[in-house]
């Protein structure tokens, strides 16, 4: 076809979920779980420039350990077009249990990177207490590379912490977190400081999941 | 069995690497804890990192998964905290696919690849709350089965394990669970059932054998067990699939890349080398074989790296062709291709493009000893000529890097021979750098790594002592004394792990105890410099009022009869000491697989000869 660019690399960006056991893997494990995957599936993956090349692939923002999630994305860059179809296929076939990818779209080279794509995470948090009633922080001290800093919740909550009863010993927290450009709030640091205001200190997480992400 | 994830899922937060313990890993084997199957646990007795790259665990497992009625799955010991973490939890040892405590499997084995894993057997029997001697188990016990080098001598490890498998696990492990599951379905006691499986081929049960009268050599407790028991061999080894369902672990491990084993056995016949004696005789997978093994393995994994696995790949009278071949499919791929150590006398100009890749990792060569005499009484037939050119042929052809390996405390060993690995080295940094050209001399860089000779069971030099600490001290100085370039990089082994490492290497059933106590007096992960606790080994030895020096480092007399005698490899005894007085003299002996015969009594003791797939020079 006239007028193509024979480097033009394809942005395939794939959503996926992490769920389970493998809410415990590393942002590197993970990374490379994924990476395996894509050379399994011999969909035709760009190679970086320079020195080492190594497969051009950009990951969303790296979840914290012991967090499962729904709504995962990563890009992975082509140098052939395949139909998304059969590439979203071709990719979970590949993938190793509790990965599983569901989507599959083409986005533009002008798209904002994978880890800036979305702005808001919307978490389900399963506590082994029956909540009656929170009392959130106004504060929350962090430790970041030796430094103590000092987060204020409402930089980082949207909306009220909502309260499910699942069963007599167990509950839900759901609640959302902005993600700031200027740091992040995790979500398991977050309902632990809940948790401990509103007097359920003992209280244990069961299970964090990322549901939705916007 | 039980699957307890549920109770292990808490404990993740609390644990580093929490990947080691979750399983799930492409390629895994999906296993319900609650089939009706006979149930195989194989433990590798060192963490996950580790255990996860052992070929044995991998070859067990996937072929007992390929039989009716088994199935097999993973577990190795934990790391020292998160074990912590699991027992204060009240969670004992694991399985990896289906999540069940090892004490509810029908078997485990455990595959004993050093004998600086001997206190972590131990570990891991007591994480797995199963009693550690094998007379304290009954009927709600599994059967713990020993396999892996450590069949060479199995004498200190005999009060550990109901059964010791002896040669090739394929043939030894996987007849012999079947024969125990029969056993069991027939509702034989724990007893009847081991003396039935003490008299199968290469099959050692040591409850069945016991130490008459203050002798040091066993005898049989019943008339119908065998006196001796012969190992093992794979007999189609050559001709079965190369590829082998491959586990991609979410670890990272040391080495992320597919293993294909390319040849079993090797016959250069190196005098201080047990696995030469354990592996023969040479069996050779065709170059088709091997080919599609990689091509399939690279596919199913994902990893870009394959490694041409065997004791010695370059021997392989294919090489070049396999190499040739693989070369082309790696092509533009970004694939690499990876050989273990490299032999000197077969690295030549042609194997150095070959073994190219894009990336050009070091380059290992094991020459083991300074001098040409040393050399010669080693049988580590490599020459002065060959050692050059080999690093001549690599150095210009694009590589920075090389590794040296060498030993020292080596029988009839001098200064003279300690002083010219330093000379040697010396020279090669010379030839390397010359070869390397002006624009790259300044990057070339050798490490050499020295270890201290060990003398290990089922060799020529079985009888030979370990050297002295001091000696050990003194050499490993004269050495760095001699070394002046600071392009060369030396370290060596730690002469007390290496000394243990003797001790087990050819003590008797007397070790056993030693070992206990070593693990009571808080011995684990010897292997690990950072737990390595040699103050704890003395303490033992001298509640079981053991001499360690004697066993590490007295010279036997040629020819004397050793706690492994009931043991045989397939070669003769009389070879052996053939082999040790040719050393004295410093007559070398050739490959068999390149010149004739040397009559070592395997491939008639054992029923199967060389398989070779073209006749080498």
């Amino acid at each position: 076809m006239l007028g193509l660019d024979p480097n033009k690399k394809f942005r395939l960006r794939v959503f996926y979920k992490k769920l389970n056991s493998l809410a415990y893997l590393s942002q590197l494990e993970l990374a490379r779980a994924l990476e395996y995957s894509i050379r399994r599936s011999g969909l035709p993956f760009a190679l970086s420039n320079g020195f080492s090349p190594h497969m051009k692939i950009s990951f969303g923002r790296a979840l914290s350990v012991g967090v499962e999630s729904n709504c995962q994305i990563f890009d992975v860059f082509l140098t052939k077009y395949i139909n998304d179809k059969q590439a979203l296929d071709v990719i979970k076939e590949n993938m190793p249990k509790n990965l599983l990818a569901y989507d599959a779209k083409y986005v533009d080279d002008n798209e904002k990177a994978a880890s800036d794509a979305f702005s808001q995470n919307w978490y389900q948090a399963t506590v082994d207490t029956k909540i009656e009633k929170i009392k959130l922080p106004k504060e929350i001290t962090v430790v970041r590379k030796k430094k103590i800093k000092i987060l204020d919740v409402e930089d980082f909550l949207i909306g009220d912490v909502s309260i499910k009863h699942i069963d007599r010993n167990n509950s839900m927290l759901d609640f959302c977190l902005q993600i700031k450009t200027s740091g992040s709030l995790k979500p398991d640091v977050f309902v632990k400081n809940v948790l401990e205001s509103s007097g359920y200190s003992d209280a244990k997480v069961l299970k964090l999941l990322l549901y939705k992400a916007i | 069995m039980d699957n307890i994830f549920d109770k292990i899922k808490p404990c993740l937060f609390e644990i580093k690497k929490a990947s080691r313990y979750i399983g799930g890993e492409f390629n895994a084997p999906i296993i319900d804890a609650n089939s009706d199957n006979f149930n195989f646990c194989m433990c590798y007795p060192d963490i996950y990192d580790i255990g996860q790259s052992n070929q044995a665990v991998k070859i067990l497992c996937n072929k007992i998964n390929e039989i009716d009625g088994f199935a097999a799955q993973r577990s190795y010991l934990p790391d020292p905290d998160a074990q912590k973490v699991f027992e204060n939890n009240g969670i004992s040892m694991f399985s990896l696919e289906s999540f069940s405590p090892l004490c509810q499997f029908d078997a485990i084995g455990i595959t004993v690849s050093h004998d600086l894993l001997a206190t972590n057997i131990l570990e891991l029997l007591h994480f797995a709350k199963i009693p550690i001697r094998s007379k304290d188990r009954n009927n709600q016990h599994p059967f713990i089965f020993g396999g892996g080098p450590m069949y060479c001598n199995p004498e200190p490890y005999h009060a550990f394990f109901d059964i010791i498998t002896i040669g090739e696990g394929e043939i030894a492990t996987i007849n012999c669970i079947k024969e125990l599951k029969r056993l069991k379905d027939k509702g034989l006691s724990r007893q009847d059932i081991l003396h039935k499986l003490s008299v199968m081929d290469s099959i050692y049960v040591p409850s069945m054998y016991k130490i008459k009268n203050n002798e040091h050599l066993v005898q049989t407790v019943f008339d119908d067990v065998p006196k001796k028991i012969k190992k093992a061999v794979y007999k189609d080894f050559h001709s079965s699939s190369a590829y082998d369902n491959c586990i991609v672990p979410f670890t990272e491990l040391v080495h992320n890349r597919v293993n294909v084993e390319i040849l079993r056995g090797c016959a250069r016949s190196c005098r201080f080398c047990q696995a030469g004696v354990m592996y023969r005789p040479v069996r050779e997978r065709s170059k088709e074989n091997i080919c599609a093994a990689v091509k399939e393995g690279i596919l199913n994994t994902g990893y870009d790296e394959v490694s041409l696995t065997s004791l010695s790949s370059t021997d392989h009278s294919q090489i070049k062709e396999i190499l040739q071949d693989l070369n082309d499919y790696t092509q533009g791929k970004g694939l690499r291709v990876s050989l273990p150590s490299q032999r000197l006398d077969s690295f030549g100009l042609d194997m150095a493009k070959l073994v190219a890749g894009e990336k050009k990792g070091g380059l290992t060569f094991a020459i083991e000893a300074g001098t040409q005499r040393l050399r010669d009484v080693i049988n580590k037939n490599v020459t002065e000529d060959n050692i050059f050119s080999s690093i001549k042929y690599a150095f210009e052809n694009g590589w920075n890097r090389a590794k040296l390996y060498f030993m020292i405390g080596l029988p009839t060993e001098t200064d003279k021979d300690i002083i010219a690995i330093a000379s040697l080295c010396e020279k090669i940094l010379e030839c390397a750098k010359e070869s390397a050209g002006k624009k790259r001399s300044h990057n070339v860089n050798i490490s050499v790594s020295c270890s201290i000779f060990v003398p290990k069971a089922q060799t020529p030099f079985m009888w030979d002592g370990q050297i002295t600490f001091e000696e050990s001290k003194r050499k490993i100085d004269l050495i760095r004394q001699n070394i002046k370039s600071r392009a060369i990089s030396f370290g060596w082994h730690d002469p007390k792990s290496s000394f243990i490492e003797a001790v087990l290497s050819r003590g008797g059933r007397e070790c056993s105890n030693l070992i206990e106590q070593a693990w009571k007096c808080g011995s684990k992960f010897d292997a690990w410099k950072e737990y390595f606790n040699f103050e704890a080994w003395l303490e033992a030895a001298k509640k079981c009022s053991i001499n360690m020096e004697i066993l590490a480092c007295q010279n036997y007399e040629i020819g004397q009869q050793m706690p492994w005698e009931h043991i045989s490899l397939g070669v003769d005894k009389s070879y052996f000491i053939k082999e040790r007085n040719l050393a004295l003299e410093e007559k070398t002996t050739q490959d068999c697989t390149f010149e004739s015969c040397n009559n070592c009594g395997a491939c008639k003791n054992l029923g199967i000869g060389n398989k070779i797939c073209k006749a080498k020079k």
